[in-house]
């Protein structure tokens, strides 16, 4: 009998460490975008990753600065000179989005924080990102020179499910007697599972016996 | 104390100054704050018919409306609104037969002439639609050309008695019953191998056996001005037509065949026709109604000679075996002939400045009719009807004018103005304050027109007096409403309150129309020829100003804008301008016109690339607009079916040299692979403003409401199913939500509807499935979800990322609605009512409370009740004394319109689509009114009991003084 127990118990113990397991395990990408700065007019330099999770989040990834990446004229498509643009090209095939900002926000920043808002479908699917970076209080100023963002944060939105009415149950209505039928009064956990607990007390109780009856034995 | 006569004087006067300065509702005003119009819409079709002794003018209408019109008032008998057109109308004898269809199935009805109640009806579907039908001769049954198929109905029946399917090639949109067969006759399109070409099919009445079928009239189609059916009881049913390149008459007895046709010659009808005048002649069917006149049919040949057209009508008879025809009447220039009982017929005439109208045929009646067709238009139709023995022709213009003329009145009998019932906009108009305002304003803005005092106290008492006579006069009823009458006096100043305004319709018949917003007296009306689309005040009424406000219609035609600039108070033409593009849309620009002083109008311009016109199209406008140093933001490709709407600012040079700015793109929003777009919503005008930055929570905590004028709602239709919400800011195409429902379905039937206000958003589609219903989302935006937390940037801009925290929730909306809309108060004070524009016709306003999204699903706490929170109750309440309309059912409302009134509790609310209904209401209750129960009597007897008391204790108060001192 004991040996049962013990085997019970160390499945229990796997179950939840498998659990616990899951848990810790590191989130992947489902999503992964290669984040092209326009550093100078019309030339993108790769300046981080952008990385969608599967956990619902995103993180950014900055790359270093020795001879990093830049996109060809092709990729680049001449984009408005008035905007700092910033392009991002999915790894994974996907779309590439470009996101152009007021050039004027940025200007003398050396703060300036960028941040990406990428929405997903409720499968995960990207379908939109919005870009900001900078300020508009920049473009108050008369002079000076565009400074890239130094801080960049990272959101994923996903699209909600739209709300719904929370109807009350349904009436039934006894064909019988024509009166609304009356719900089951709540039953405590004891009435409600009393044929799981006394099986189970009984056998701990039987169990006590056999420990009691082993220890006089030894002694 | 010591009461002088000239401290007496004063008190008498500051109390008559007290009778008319008070600015307050009164209890003779209760109950008679709205006006009610039922339309049925511009007319299709007419037919006079007499039931029950009573003359009635049967219509259906481009509003899908069937209804009776009593003949001697206008007055509408009944009405039948339906959802599909009505392409067929016939009254005999106590029936009225229609047929509508919708894209999929056909439906008959046959209404009780008297009281309009379904008699009877059938429904089939039909992928071609309806085309036509007709009663059985000496039967309650209908034959009915549904689809391709030729079909018998009974009354009552769900099947047919019998059905035919007829020949795919030839679309049949005439049947012709007569003895004991069915003739159901179509056009033939043309091919290269044969012209165009009319099929007959001969079907037995009874059984629907095909009895035989054959082509004729080659060249000629049904409709096409060249053909016409006539019907006698007597000699059977007939063609006659002309063919292209002839001058004579080809008559076919229907089935007969052997010979096909006999020829007659249009000179033994009219003497002075000439072969080239026939070979430009038209004839057209006259006897309509096969009842009417079957023994000897009518018809009308019209001709042009010397830039004078002239209308003969013709008659069919036979001597012998011989068929005849003969010349009835003739009349010059006619807009349109209608036939009447006993031979009779009239011709109507329209001139710059009346209508003629004549009735021949029996005993000859004439009359002339004052009529300016700049107001409604030219006559379109016409039916004769009888009132007793006395012609009455009804008249129904191209702008939407319904009109009675009669005897020798220079006044139609009656009229009505269904170009309301066409109405796509609406503009409120404040009009001139009452003249003792105007006196303060003078004092305001211009010392030198300043009168005395005395002078201004005379004023004061004149106006009061006037008003005490109107009120005497109209029965004590001070700013009543009612029934819309057309005929009372119309406004043209303002009141205290505000309530007294003109409203501006523009209606897609072309007619520009004024209305006083408490009564719906008619004011003026402008045909502009154009369908107009939107009105705008462009200057709005200025006190002790010579500058007439003004109201700028806005139509267009195939590739042009039509801008036309109105006198508002008198409906004169101002200007009017052909611009050369096709707009988008147009919105009020924030600068105004130097030289005329209006405010300036943007058109969105997609091509031939995109960029912002400017009206008044002038270079002074731009530079003004520039001056005024907004950035100017407009979105294109938001039109039902796009997959991308893309935003522009427009971009004003230092150089201008045209009135139009170009515009640059700033941003692309996509819509998810798979969806399409169906409708956008916007901020009505100043619908955004809020008197409170947050909402105060149960622990006085704020959660700070998320305001920003610039978002806008765009719904998309899934190709997976279901709908997507999306909430964006305009200025910088950022997603600031975004949410799907995927059980929902949009369609023609369920349209999908929303309204913004404040933070909210709020919108309704239909929910198939089980349980299926109508779902209100309420969608309301915060600064975050934390309270006492927002954004502490002193200067907010769209281009900075502001996301919003959301709350939403959904409720069962009681009904299907048309339309949606919240109330409007000046400073925003008053909570908002959200108006139900409901398919029943009922117009339901519901406090802001009960779509609150933060109701609790649970009792509320003390916290939540102190918030002023309700328990979560799935269903809207469809509670009577929420109904505004009350016991009006007002049909069709398309629109739902507040405008605010001097009074910050109290809204002015419009419903207009096809029926227009108008009111006030104060959602917060009449709080800063005096209440019903406040009685005027009272307060001058107190007042004067006070002045009495002072006059009789004066002289024991001064004898209490003079003791005193003696002793």
């Amino acid at each position: 009998m004991r040996a049962v127990y013990s085997a019970v118990v160390m499945l229990l113990l796997s179950i939840l460490a498998l659990a616990n397991t899951d848990d810790t395990l590191a989130p992947s990408a489902t999503e992964k975008f290669e984040v092209f700065h326009d550093i100078g007019y019309n030339e993108f330099v790769q300046r981080g990753e952008l990385h969608v999770l599967n956990d619902g989040t995103a993180q950014y990834q900055p790359i270093g600065l020795q001879d990093p990446p830049r996109l060809t004229e092709t990729d680049s498509k001449h984009p408005d000179p008035s905007k700092y643009t910033v392009i991002l090209r999915s790894l994974n095939g996907g779309a590439q989005f470009v996101l152009p900002v007021l050039r004027c926000r940025l200007v003398d920043d050396s703060k300036a924080e960028e941040t990406f808002v990428i929405h997903t479908t409720e499968n995960g699917d990207i379908f939109h990102i919005d870009y900001d970076a900078g300020n508009s209080a920049n473009c108050q100023k008369t002079h000076g020179s565009v400074s890239p963002p130094v801080h960049t944060k990272a959101l994923l939105r996903k699209r909600a499910v739209g709300p719904a009415p929370k109807l009350n149950p349904a009436a039934v209505i006894d064909m019988d007697t024509g009166k609304e039928h009356q719900p089951e009064p709540p039953k405590s956990f004891l009435a409600k599972y009393w044929y799981y607990i006394v099986p189970v007390v009984i056998m701990l109780m039987l169990g006590g016996d056999d420990k009691q009856q082993e220890a006089p034995a030894q002694s | 104390m010591k009461l002088t006569g000239g401290s007496l004087a004063l008190a008498v006067l500051a109390l008559g100054s007290s009778l008319g300065g008070v600015h307050a509702l009164f209890p003779d005003e209760a109950g008679r704050i709205d006006w009610y119009r039922a339309q049925i819409g511009v007319a299709k079709k007419m037919q006079a018919h007499t039931h029950n002794d009573t003359a009635y003018i049967y219509s259906i209408t481009q509003r899908n409306a069937v209804a009776a019109l009593r003949a001697d008032d206008g007055q509408i008998a009944w009405r039948q609104v339906l959802s599909e057109p009505v392409g067929t109308l016939l009254a005999r004898d106590d029936r009225v037969l229609t047929l509508s269809s919708s894209s999929s199935d056909a439906h008959v009805h046959v209404w009780d002439a008297g009281s309009g109640a379904l008699a009877w009806g059938f429904s089939q579907a039909a992928g071609g639609g309806a085309r036509t039908a007709t009663f059985v001769r000496d039967s309650d049954d209908v034959i009915a050309v549904l689809g391709d198929e030729l079909v018998r109905v009974a009354p009552g029946s769900n099947t047919p008695a019998w059905s035919l399917a007829l020949n795919g090639t030839a679309a049949y949109k005439r049947i012709v019953v007569h003895g004991k067969s069915v003739f159901a006759i179509g056009n033939v399109a043309s091919t290269r191998q044969a012209k165009q070409q009319l099929h007959v099919v001969e079907v037995d009445t009874a059984s629907g056996a095909v009895k035989t079928q054959y082509s004729t009239a080659e060249g000629v189609s049904l409709g096409g001005g060249s053909l016409v059916v006539l019907e006698s009881r007597e000699y059977g049913a007939y063609l006659v037509w002309r063919e292209s390149d002839n001058i004579v008459w080809h008559i076919h007895r229907l089935g007969m065949t052997s010979p096909m046709w006999e020829i007659y010659h249009a000179k033994m009808v009219e003497v002075a026709l000439m072969p080239p005048d026939m070979l430009t002649s038209t004839i057209a069917e006259l006897d309509t109604d096969p009842g009417l006149n079957d023994a000897t049919p009518r018809f009308t040949l019209t001709y042009t000679r010397d830039g004078t057209q002239k209308t003969v009508v013709v008659e069919m008879y036979r001597t012998g075996d011989k068929l005849e025809m003969r010349k009835i009447a003739s009349f010059t220039n006619s807009a349109a002939v209608a036939a009447g009982a006993q031979r009779t017929v009239a011709a109507v005439r329209t001139s710059a400045d009346g209508v003629a109208w004549r009735v021949r045929g029996g005993a000859k009646h004439s009359g002339d009719v004052v009529y300016e067709s700049s107001t409604y238009g030219g006559v379109t139709h016409a039916a004769l009807v009888f009132v007793g023995s006395a012609p009455r022709i009804v008249v129904q213009t191209r702008g939407g004018l319904l009109a009675a003329l009669a005897g020798d009145s220079r006044e139609p009998v009656w009229t009505r103005d269904e170009s309301l019932a066409h109405a796509a906009d609406m503009a409120l108009l404040a009009l001139p304050p009452p003249a003792s305002s105007a006196e303060h304003a003078a004092k305001e803005t211009d010392p030198s027109v300043q009168p005395s005092a005395a002078i201004r106290f005379v004023l004061r008492w004149v106006a009061t007096a006037q008003a005490l006579v109107e009120s005497v006069t109209s029965g004590f009823g001070i700013g009543s409403g009612g029934h819309g009458g057309e005929h009372a006096a119309a406004p043209t100043e303002g009141d205290h309150f505000g309530f007294r305004r003109l409203a501006v319709f523009g209606s897609t018949t072309g007619v520009v129309a004024a209305v006083g917003s408490q009564d719906g007296a008619h004011a003026w009306a402008h045909y502009l020829k154009t369908r107009v689309e939107r009105v705008f005040i462009t200057r709005g009424s200025q006190a002790l100003s010579s500058a007439a406000p003004i109201v700028v219609a806005v139509g267009r035609t195939r590739n042009a804008t039509v801008v036309t600039a109105l006198d508002a108070l008198t409906g004169k033409v101002v200007s009017r301008d052909t611009l050369p593009f096709a707009y988008t849309r147009v919105f009020e620009l924030p600068a105004s016109d130097p030289v005329s002083g209006q405010r300036l109008l943007g058109f969105a311009v997609a091509e031939p690339t995109p960029r912002l016109a400017v009206w008044p199209a002038t270079v002074e406008a731009v530079r003004a607009l520039g001056a005024a140093n907004v950035p100017l933001y407009f979105e294109l490709g938001d039109g039902a079916g796009s997959t991308a709407v893309q935003g522009f600012r427009a971009e004003i040079g230092d150089d201008v040299a045209e009135p139009w700015l170009a515009a640059q793109p700033a941003w692309t929003f996509d819509l998810p692979a798979g969806e399409t777009l169906i409708s956008t919503s916007r901020y009505e005008d100043g619908a955004f403003h809020t008197a409170l930055q947050g909402r105060v929570l149960g622990d006085r905590s704020v959660l700070y409401k998320y305001i920003n004028p610039h978002v806008g709602a765009l719904a998309t239709q899934r190709s997976a199913g279901g709908i997507g919400v999306y909430l964006i800011d305009r200025v910088s195409g950022r997603l600031l939500h975004a949410a799907e429902h995927a059980g929902a379905l949009v369609s023609t039937g369920h349209p999908f509807l929303a309204t913004l206000s404040e933070n909210r958003v709020i919108y309704q589609f239909w929910q198939p499935g089980a349980p299926a219903g109508y779902v209100t989302a309420v969608v309301e935006l915060f600064e975050s979800d934390q309270p006492d937390t927002r954004d502490e940037r002193t200067e907010v801009s769209s281009l900075d990322l502001r996301l919003p925290s959301v709350v939403a929730t959904a409720f069962v909306a009681p009904e299907a609605a048309t339309a949606l809309g919240t109330t409007r108060t000046g400073s925003s004070i008053t909570t908002r009512d959200v108006l139900f524009a409901l398919a029943s016709g009922k117009l339901l306003a519901l406090p802001d409370a009960m779509l609150d999204p933060r109701r609790p699903m649970h009792a509320p706490t003390k916290d939540e009740q102190a918030e002023g929170l309700v328990a979560y109750s799935a269903p809207l309440p469809l509670d009577p004394r929420r109904v505004l309309s009350h016991s009006h059912a007002v049909a069709g409302i398309a629109h739902v319109r507040s405008a605010p009134t001097h009074l910050e509790s109290t809204s002015l609310v419009a419903a207009f689509g096809l029926d227009v209904f108008f009111t006030r209401t104060s959602p917060s209750g009449t709080f800063d009114q005096l209440s019903p129960s406040f009685s005027k009597a009272n307060l001058v007897i107190t007042s004067l009991a006070l002045v009495a008391g002072c006059l009789l204790g004066a002289p024991m108060v001064r004898r209490k003084l003079t003791n005193r001192a003696w002793a």
